[in-house]
């Protein structure tokens, strides 16, 4: 809440409930803007109050609602409720501010932010007035501007223009990514049940083609995470609507590179905590390429949102939660060596180190890890008549369905105890026999099992059969040969 | 313990030399500054005059000692004197694993999964048939044929390069368990002494040699131990054979050198039993136990198309005209049934 008191004593404006320099700054900012819409105020003692004192306030948002506590305080505009949420500039136009859309959730109060806020506001508030220049909130508020000021902007410029509208990045169409049988079946089995993906192969054979196809297979967006993803990308800043002005429903794909640190990952940094690149991907793909460049530290922080579906990030004055529900898509090499094109030359000493920086804090995560291969050339040059993902998702979405009509979320998430349940005994069967026959720990049955009751909803089957028991043995084994030491 | 055996004059004294700390090198010394030709005692005198510290009486030692002049001093090393041989060797074990006919197998640390598997099963067949293997328990052909012959029901000897009370190559143990129950693991050096040199390997290679009529080299690389081992045979007059293998293979460069030098090319245990002398070839040395094909037509397709080099997923599938799906739940099966085993690079079907 911001009020003003015009008081006896030396021209000032003091601005209260604010730290250090943001006050003498915003304070500059109005009085100026103030200045150039026809109000001079420097002649008068002003004292504006942001409560309460004791929460934090950074960033220009409040600027707007300063200028227009002053005015009422001078008698130019008459008292109100309305919530105003924007920056303005020296000579008096709005600027938008980031964190429109989570910071009005919920309210029903009147709104008033820059125009180009407006697109973003109206997906929280139910009223909402963009205006461009602070002269035009006082026309529109029922105030009288001095004469000859007029409330339309004096420059035309980028500020008063909508934000810019989300970059059209399609995920990779399936039918130009040729050969990979193995990695294209892992795909559609990570998308249909949420299984994390590890894929493992020499430089060059296709990996980041893999792991951008996967947005394209996964459901739209429903209302509640599209949400989510707005309100994240409006506290970085970044486009988060369509051209036509539309929540943007494609579930994101975030892609980090190596370098980043914990605090770009996951979200945090120095004073307003924000959201890291697991917020970002909230809703669709989280894609760590090089996971051996990765810092062990790092990644260890991506047990909480792996864990949990969300980050929370403590500070002295509050702790904020983002949220974090992504399909963990990571790529590296094998092996030192590439491998190399005839077959791994590496020695076993060498290759026991790499995989165990390999595996690291992320070890037990994956539950699909298929060879991705390099192609041979003449496949190459064949035509790209692979299965489309319109084909593979209309599977996909239907396992999704599946899987949420029977749990409530999807199979990767299903404690294995649940998910034996619905399996036929003879599939059951196989997996022990596997497990028996020493092909599968304890922790591969129960991993089994769960791409086992994927594989079967991609086939439309209510039960677990022992076809789709076998298929879950040799993803299994896949697995944990890429991640064995050498023999 | 071999102190019940029979010993040669010499045994008592190069005991004595080696609780004194005499080692190969000084053997090396003592032989290069007398000449190859000089027998044995001989260098037992000069290595006596110039060690200190020579204490009267046997000195104490963990395991066998064999010395050049003891009956169990296997007979085809003690030719080797002239050529380098070596003057004593510790060794444990059975002593009889020594006096078996002993072909050597030698190769790279860094084989091909195809040449592993050849070692390993030319190993098998000459063990299948009462052939004692000698190889030096580096990783790769070393071991696949230390461990083929025991597959295959024979006895194995390694010798080391290291003392035999070192942990090398790391993670060994079990396998010398394994070797120790039916074979023998020599090593000119004392049971603690780690790798001070690398020339060690070298010097161990010439008891390899030393050891076996034939010496088998599969998979050696242009400038590798195993062409050094393949020397120090053509030294001795053995008979030196290699595995051939692709031009396009640059792990094998040197097996194929080898053949152009004059080497016998070998494919398999019988081929390899030619070369024995007094030895016919038997078909049982490479009889394949074929089990019974899979019921399955396409888990029989899919057999058919594997090799000894891993084939992709990915392959398979184009081949059998089928998905990803298929494949994958066929391949677990049939490793569970043991005609398979999934690897790095893709899937092989298993050796028999």
């Amino acid at each position: 809440m911001v009020e003003a008191a015009i008081g006896r004593g030396l021209p000032a404006f003091s601005l209260l409930g604010v730290k250090g320099s943001e006050a003498v700054q915003a304070s500059e900012r109005v009085r100026a803007a103030l200045a150039a819409t026809g109000y001079g105020v420097g002649q008068r003692k002003l004292l504006v109050n942001l409560a309460p004192a004791g929460v934090a306030k950074r960033g220009a948002a409040f600027d707007l609602a300063i200028a227009v506590a002053v005015l009422r305080a001078i008698g130019v505009l008459p008292p109100g409720g309305q919530i105003f949420l924007a920056e303005v500039a020296l000579d008096g136009m709005l600027r938008g501010v980031r964190g429109v859309l989570p910071g009005l959730r919920g309210v029903a109060a009147p709104v008033v932010v820059a125009s180009g806020d407006a697109a973003e506001a109206r997906l929280a508030a139910a009223q909402v007035l963009g205006a461009a220049t602070l002269a035009e909130v006082v026309t529109r508020l029922g105030g009288r501007l001095p004469q000859g000021r007029s409330s339309a902007p004096q420059i035309r410029g980028a500020d008063t223009a909508a934000r810019p509208a989300v970059r059209a990045d399609r995920p990779i169409e399936m039918s130009r990514i040729r050969g990979q049988e193995e990695a294209r079946r892992a795909v559609e089995i990570a998308a249909a049940g949420a299984h994390n993906l590890l894929l493992l192969g020499p430089p060059g054979s296709g990996k980041t083609m893999l792991a951008r196809s996967i947005t394209g297979l996964l459901p739209a967006l429903d209302d509640a995470e599209a949400l989510a993803v707005a309100a994240v990308r409006s506290l970085l800043g970044r486009p988060m609507l369509t051209q036509d002005g539309e929540l943007d429903r494609r579930p994101p794909f975030a892609a980090p590179h190596h370098s980043a640190s914990a605090a770009a990952l996951l979200g945090g940094g120095s004073g307003v905590a924000r959201p890291g690149a697991v917020s970002q991907a909230s809703g669709g793909v989280l894609f760590l390429d090089e996971l051996l460049e990765w810092s062990a530290r790092t990644l260890d922080g991506l047990r909480e949102p792996l864990e949990e579906g969300q980050v929370r990030i403590a500070r002295t004055e509050a702790t904020v939660t983002y949220p974090a529900r992504f399909l963990l898509v990571a790529a590296g090499n094998p092996c030192p060596c590439g491998p190399a094109a005839d077959g791994c030359r590496c020695g076993p000493t060498a290759r026991a180190r790499y995989r165990s920086r390999l595996t690291g804090p992320l070890a037990d995560r994956f539950d699909l890890a298929p060879q991705v291969t390099r192609v041979p050339a003449p496949l190459l040059a064949a035509p790209a008549d692979a299965e489309p993902s319109e084909s593979v998702r209309r599977r996909v979405l239907s396992a999704r369905a599946a899987a949420v009509d029977r749990y409530g979320r999807p199979n990767a998430q299903v404690p294995a105890e649940t998910v034996r349940d619905s399996a036929a005994p003879e599939a059951v069967a196989v997996l022990t026999r596997a497990a028996a026959g020493g092909h599968l720990t304890a922790r591969g049955f129960d991993r089994a099992l769960r791409v086992a009751r994927t594989c079967a909803d991609l086939a439309g089957e209510p039960q677990i059969l022992s076809s789709h028991a076998w298929e879950a043995v040799g993803h299994r084994l896949r697995l944990e040969t890429m991640w064995a030491e050498a023999a | 313990m071999t102190d019940a055996a029979p010993r040669g004059v010499l045994h008592d004294r190069v005991r004595r030399l080696l609780g004194a700390g005499v080692g190969p090198r000084d053997l090396a010394r003592a032989r290069a500054t007398m000449g190859a030709e000089a027998p044995p005692g001989d260098i037992v005198e000069a290595l006596e005059r110039t060690t200190p510290l020579l204490r009267d009486g046997p000195a104490p030692s963990t395991g066998g000692l064999i010395v050049i002049g003891d009956p169990s001093f296997p007979h085809l090393l003690a030719e080797a004197w002239s050529a380098g041989g070596p003057l004593w060797l510790r060794h444990r074990g059975p002593p009889a694993a020594l006096q078996q006919q002993t072909v050597a197998v030698v190769g790279s640390r860094r084989a091909t999964l195809d040449g592993i598997e050849i070692a390993s099963r030319v190993a098998a067949g000459l063990g299948r048939v009462g052939v004692t293997i000698v190889s030096g328990m580096a990783r790769g052909i070393d071991q696949a044929a230390h461990r083929g012959c025991l597959a295959g029901g024979g006895a194995t000897v390694a010798v080391l390069g290291t003392g035999a009370g070192v942990d090398y190559p790391a993670g060994s143990g079990p396998l010398r368990q394994q070797i120790l129950q039916t074979g023998a693991i020599l090593s000119e050096h004392a049971d603690d002494a780690g790798i001070a040199h690398p020339s060690q390997f070298l010097a161990r290679n010439r008891i390899i040699a030393g050891l076996a009529q034939v010496l088998v080299v599969i998979d050696a690389g242009r400038r590798s131990g195993a062409l050094n081992s393949a020397a120090w045979a053509a030294d001795m007059g053995r008979t030196v054979a290699a595995v051939p293998a692709s031009p396009s293979t640059t792990a094998a460069a040197g097996s194929l050198a080898l053949l152009r030098d004059g080497a016998v090319l070998v494919r398999d245990a019988t081929d390899v039993l030619e070369l024995l002398p007094d030895r016919r070839p038997t078909p049982a040395a490479d009889a394949v136990h074929a089990p019974p094909p899979p019921p399955d037509p396409l888990h029989r397709r899919l057999l058919g198309l594997l090799g000894a080099r891993p084939t992709t997923i990915s392959a398979l599938t184009a081949h059998l005209s089928c998905d990803g799906a298929t494949t994958l739940a066929a391949v677990a099966e049939l490793q569970d049934r043991g005609f398979v085993q999934m690897v790095r690079d893709g899937v092989v079907a298993t050796p028999r």
